[in-house]
């Protein structure tokens, strides 16, 4: 009844035939664990109160994310219309129309600069006023006023001749007539001392009025012209009266 | 007797390795034919302990049962009987029918063993005595 186990070469090749099938089946079995966890990761083996438990739970989830993406979607709109209306926009904005400001003159402007201020003007021309003004912004000057007066390009440095007749203190006759010349920037009479301000580098300015030969040196030295130049850390400078423009439009599509 | 184990452990590790898997629909096939064979190995242990080891049996009974009870189990489903249960506990029984046998025979085996050797030593006790004598 009992047989031996087979042994020598046939042995050996029942072995190997055997290890064969062991090894089918450890292949079997691997496979088939990680088939069976894939099935309980899967959601076709749940029952239908745990699919429901399921459903129902991401239901829930999938409206919180709803309503958390309808708040950042409206957080992003905010956002965006304030990029949009403010900082970096209203900054571009702001920073040009401040600087087209100071350039026309509509407002008001303070910074450092120089305060020339001419006594004895008696043999001044306008010109030599425009001359002055000339280096002022050839040197950089940003804002230029004379006395109250905002330089601007609609400024007009023109003179006045005034007639002025002679009465005799006595008899109230008239004997004769004084002319003099009044010096008229943007409309006004300029009343002596001259006060021009003028923004800008104040070393710069300060330097290219005082050059040698330049253009106050004439002044002092042919006409008899009391002119002091200040360095000054604050000046102000008052606003311009810009006229109303009917005329000219700029085209819409140099505004990009 | 070391070169089976050593195909179940590399079929094991590979298996492992790869991380095989087959679509979920199939799963209790497989799941059958895993213990259709486990069933034909305890199968062939408790043959080999009894000293009736046949491989063309062992090796046919392993593919063929494992075919046939994933087959079983298809057609099961097919016509809406779970012969797949029908498989799990006819091999079931079988497979602890193999283990209660397989444990028999290593005890009787390991018996039979002792008792050969408590011959063996009354035989020489025998000789040395009848030596002596």
């Amino acid at each position: 009844m009992k047989k031996p186990l087979v042994n020598g070469k046939q042995g050996l090749l029942w072995q190997l035939l055997l290890a064969a099938v062991f090894f089918c089946f450890g292949l079997l079995l691997m496979t088939q664990y990680y088939t069976n966890i894939d099935r309980t990761n899967s959601l076709t083996e749940e029952s239908p109160e745990n699919l429901a438990q399921i459903m129902r739970s991401a239901v829930d989830a999938n409206d919180a994310l709803n309503v958390e993406y309808a708040q950042l979607q409206s957080e992003l709109a905010q956002l965006e219309s304030a990029i949009a209306s403010g900082d970096t926009l209203q900054d571009t904005m702001s920073a040009t129309i401040d600087s087209l400001k100071a350039a026309t003159g509509w407002d008001e402007v303070n910074g450092e600069g120089v305060l020339v201020t001419i006594t004895n003007v008696s043999n001044l021309y306008y010109w030599d006023l425009i001359d002055i003004a000339n280096e002022l912004f050839n040197a950089g000057a940003e804002a230029v006023a004379i006395n109250s007066v905002r330089l601007t390009i609609h400024t007009q440095i023109t003179e006045r001749r005034k007639v002025e007749q002679i009465e005799d203190e006595a008899t109230g006759e008239i004997t004769g007539q004084r002319e003099s010349i009044i010096h008229v920037v943007g409309g006004e009479e300029l009343q002596p001392p001259y006060r021009i301000r003028a923004i800008g580098d104040a070393a710069t300015l300060e330097t290219a009025l005082n050059m040698p030969g330049g253009v106050l040196e004439p002044l002092t030295t042919i006409y008899g012209a009391n002119v002091t130049v200040q360095r000054m850390a604050n000046l102000n400078i008052p606003a311009a009266v810009i006229p109303a423009y009917h005329y000219a439009t700029v085209p819409e599509t140099t505004t990009e | 007797m070391w070169l089976p184990l050593l195909g179940l452990v590399v079929g094991l590790l590979l298996g492992s390795l790869l991380t095989l898997s087959i679509p979920i629909v199939y799963a209790n096939y497989l799941a059958i034919a895993v213990l259709a064979g486990l069933d034909s190995l305890l199968g062939g242990w408790r043959a080999a302990l009894e000293r009736e080891f046949d491989g063309p049996v062992l090796i046919s009974g392993f593919f063929v049962n494992a075919i046939v009870a994933a087959l079983l189990a298809f057609l099961g489903d097919k016509v809406g009987l779970d012969l797949y249960l029908a498989a799990v506990i006819a091999f079931g029984i079988r497979i602890f029918k193999n283990i209660g046998a397989v444990r028999r025979a290593m005890i009787n085996n390991h018996r039979e063993q002792k008792r050969r050797s408590l011959a063996r030593r009354a035989e020489q006790a025998l000789e040395e005595t009848g030596a002596e004598q």
